[in-house]
């Protein structure tokens, strides 16, 4: 091919985009739209449930401090420590809970893998920065709040192009 | 070929793939793969007691010998039976049998021997001092009989402190120049808090 | 074998040399310092320095168990993180004994080429702006995002996945993931097959690449080169043809292999294979059983008995193998990393030889080169 017909051959490819729509995500205003309530774990079948590894939920009535997850974390990032709750659950004699340090942990969720007892899983929130470190250490009150999100962005694909709709 | 030997009795659970008792394949294995068995069986033709077959399974072969002989094993392998590369030199430590391992695996761009790689292992005598290139944990390169290995070779030279005798380029690749610890691969390097 | 240029030696030791540091924080060299010896516009030679990203990856295996390597092992390229858990779960696979479901196979092939795409476009973005192609950088980086997308669905992160997990992958496919696949695939291959128009065709790209920094054939079987620089060529070696691994041979598809062997068929070698990818997702999508498995249990620590294993898959970058060498311990005694990258760096000096200096990104990205991945 020629180097004249070459160059137009790529102008013409790059002014068909002027007729196809933006696919940018406006992110604050927008927010995409993940599948499930965030990752979670069957331990009888020993599969997980497909969803976004966000920030963790612990529940409460739950949890039996066996210390499990912690274990797990150690290989990896060494994110969980136990602390002790002010709060008396019949299952939980020694009122031990995970307190998760998100300036370590990478996401994997394989404490959600971990936990035999259904009280850990993760969320859809993803928005955790914080101005100290400090802030960054989530305790088991802090891990319990359900978050509040609202995502619904999706990518649409129609002739004009793919965009997040 | 006492090395091997040496490292079955004292740690008998480093390679229970070992084939200590005998040089030669043994026939009453039926999973070994006749492919597979048919090459080792020409290095062991050629070179008989210097080779010595730790595992045939499917498309790997392991085969482990003498520093004196690997240059003379590996031209062979390279000229007459065409694994022409290196995809990995693998150092491995074993304090206890004081002795690095080296392990070569080669494997080849021929049609019918691409699923093939064959691991071509030696080892050094380990010091625990040591001082790259002036104690005895040396082995010869085999950058002139496989090109691909240089770099492998530098690599494997700092992280585990085996210095290749007739590599031209013996310098440090990864590790930083001010590096002053005992090389980080070794057993006796310790991460800190494990 | 042929004979090859005596390595890295300065032709004459005099006041034209002049030795210049490229990099490590250099853009045009990524997290690498490239030293070159110029006499006026030429190279003279060059000595790549690798190692500023250093992290002892295979240091770091010997301390954690099987489960837990996981999600270190991903990190040396985040962007390709399935294609370099694959050979270790193959690996503990046969060390462990497991014996993997036919639906996570499935899932995790079309996991691994839906990595190796979002990898590709990664690469051909700096490719395109190294070369001053900004239009390359924007257009991949934009549908990059439809892949990022679809992996995050499937395994809910969109970088690190930690998705492959000895005896299958964490959790099975969302529902409907099917449908968004084919359709988001199906929008991809319509995208990147404008890049033909952009840029493989740009005549302005076509004289920066083609005939620069060839590398013969028999040189690149000798120099052990690996991935889409021994296709380019004319090596027809895929790992993924030549030594099956899970279900790819019930697959449809093909290596691409180009004659030339300079920086363009190396460009476009991992072009073709997004295309080629694109085809395998839509095979196994339509091959995957409907229902089932796709984890074996395993035990929190599992120990394995006193065997070595080494197993390679094809990544973005070549074949990718980890040697694991077990003890009887929940560790593995030892984990080497043989990746691609690494096995391909020892071309750039043969390459660069004799080379302008203006051509040096040209021909030292082309080589599908992954800095962070090469140190380990
Ligand atoms: S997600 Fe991973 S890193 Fe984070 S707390 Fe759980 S195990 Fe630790
Ligand atoms: S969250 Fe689960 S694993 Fe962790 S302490 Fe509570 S019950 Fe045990």
């Amino acid at each position: 091919m020629g180097t004249a017909s070459g160059i137009i051959k790529a102008l013409n490819s790059g002014i068909k985009h002027i007729a196809i729509k933006r696919f940018t995500l406006r992110y604050p205003e927008e927010k995409l739209k993940f599948v499930g309530d965030g990752y979670q774990f069957d331990p009888v079948s020993g599969v997980g449930v497909a969803g976004l590894k966000g920030r963790h939920i612990l529940f409460h009535d739950k949890c039996t401090g066996c210390q499990l997850c912690s274990i797990a974390c150690e290989g990896i990032a060494e994110a969980i420590s136990m602390v002790k709750v002010n709060e008396k659950w019949k299952q939980n004699k020694k009122s031990i809970m995970p307190q998760i340090d998100y300036g370590k942990c990478v996401f994997c969720g394989l404490c959600v893998d971990a936990c035999p007892f259904y009280a850990l899983y993760m969320t859809n929130d993803y928005e955790l920065s914080s101005f100290s470190k400090e802030g960054l250490i989530y305790t088991p009150a802090q891990l319990q709040v359900k978050p509040n999100i609202e995502q619904d962005a999706e990518i649409k694909i129609d002739d004009r192009g793919a965009t997040h709709g | 070929m006492s090395n091997t030997q040496n490292k079955s009795n004292l740690n008998g659970d480093v390679h229970i793939h070992k084939n200590t008792d005998s040089n030669s394949i043994d026939k009453k294995e039926d999973d070994r793969p006749e492919f597979e068995t048919n090459l080792a069986n020409t290095l062991l033709h050629n070179f008989g007691e210097k080779i010595k077959i730790d595992f045939i399974k499917k498309n790997r072969i392991k085969v482990n010998v003498q520093k004196e002989n690997i240059v003379e094993i590996a031209k062979f392998i390279s000229l007459n039976m065409k694994f022409d590369h290196a995809e990995a030199v693998t150092g491995i430590d074993y304090p206890e049998q004081n002795e690095i391992e080296v392990v070569y695996h080669l494997g080849s761009y021929e049609d019918n021997l691409s699923n093939q790689i064959l691991a071509l292992s030696t080892s050094a005598i380990r010091e625990d001092d040591p001082t790259p290139g002036s104690d005895r944990t040396k082995l010869p390169s085999l950058r002139n009989v496989f090109y691909s290995v240089e770099f492998h070779e530098r690599e494997c030279f700092e992280m585990l402190g085996v210095y290749f005798e007739n590599h031209p380029d013996n310098r440090r690749l990864l590790l930083p120049e001010d590096w002053a610890d005992i090389p980080p691969l070794r057993k006796d390097f310790k991460i800190k808090g494990r | 074998m042929s004979e090859l240029p005596p390595g890295i030696k300065l032709e004459k030791e005099d006041d034209k040399i002049m030795t210049l540091n490229v990099g490590p924080q250099h853009p045009g060299s990524g997290h690498m310092r490239i030293i070159v010896k110029i006499d006026g516009d030429y190279i003279v030679s060059c000595d790549p320095d690798p190692g500023y990203v250093h992290r002892g990856e295979e240091k770091m295996a010997e301390y954690r168990n099987y489960i837990t390597n996981i999600p270190h092992l991903e990190r040396p390229v985040i962007h390709d993180s399935c294609n370099i858990l694959y050979p270790y779960c193959l690996g503990v696979e046969e060390i462990l004994g497991l014996e993997v479901p036919e639906r996570a196979k499935y899932i995790r092939v079309i996991a691994s080429e839906l990595n190796r795409c979002v990898y590709t476009l990664y690469w051909l973005a700096i490719y395109g702006i190294f070369l001053g192609h900004s239009t390359m950088f924007m257009w991949p980086t934009g549908d990059r995002e439809l892949l990022i997308d679809l992996l995050e669905k499937l395994s809910g992160a969109r970088v690190t996945h930690a998705y492959f997990i000895p005896g299958g992958v964490r959790n099975d496919m969302p529902a409907n993931f099917e449908d968004v696949c084919i359709r988001q695939i199906n929008y991809f291959e319509k995208r990147i097959k404008q890049y033909d128009s952009i840029f493989y065709s740009n005549p302005i790209l076509k004289s920066r690449t083609i005939k620069t920094g060839v590398l013969a054939q028999q040189d690149a079987i000798s120099l052990g080169a690996t991935g889409s620089v021994l296709r380019a060529s004319g090596v027809d070696f895929d790992v993924r043809k030549k030594e099956p691994y899970d279900v790819y041979d019930n697959l449809d598809f093909q290596s691409n292999t180009l004659k030339s062997g300079d920086s363009y068929a190396r460009s476009k070698i991992p072009w073709l294979d997004m295309l080629e990818s694109c085809r395998i997702i839509r095979n196994a999508l339509e091959k995957i059983p409907k229902s089932g498995s796709v984890r074996v249990k395993l035990k929190p620590n599992p120990k394995a008995g006193n065997v070595e294993t080494y197993k390679r898959v094809e990544s973005g970058r070549g074949s990718l193998g980890m040697y694991i060498i077990s003890n009887g311990k929940p560790e593995p005694y030892r984990v080497k990393i043989s990746v691609g990258s690494f096995r391909n760096l020892i071309c750039l000096p043969y390459l660069l030889k004799g080379e302008k200096l203006g051509n040096m990104p040209a021909v030292y990205w082309s080589l599908n080169y992954w800095p962070v991945e090469a140190d380990r």
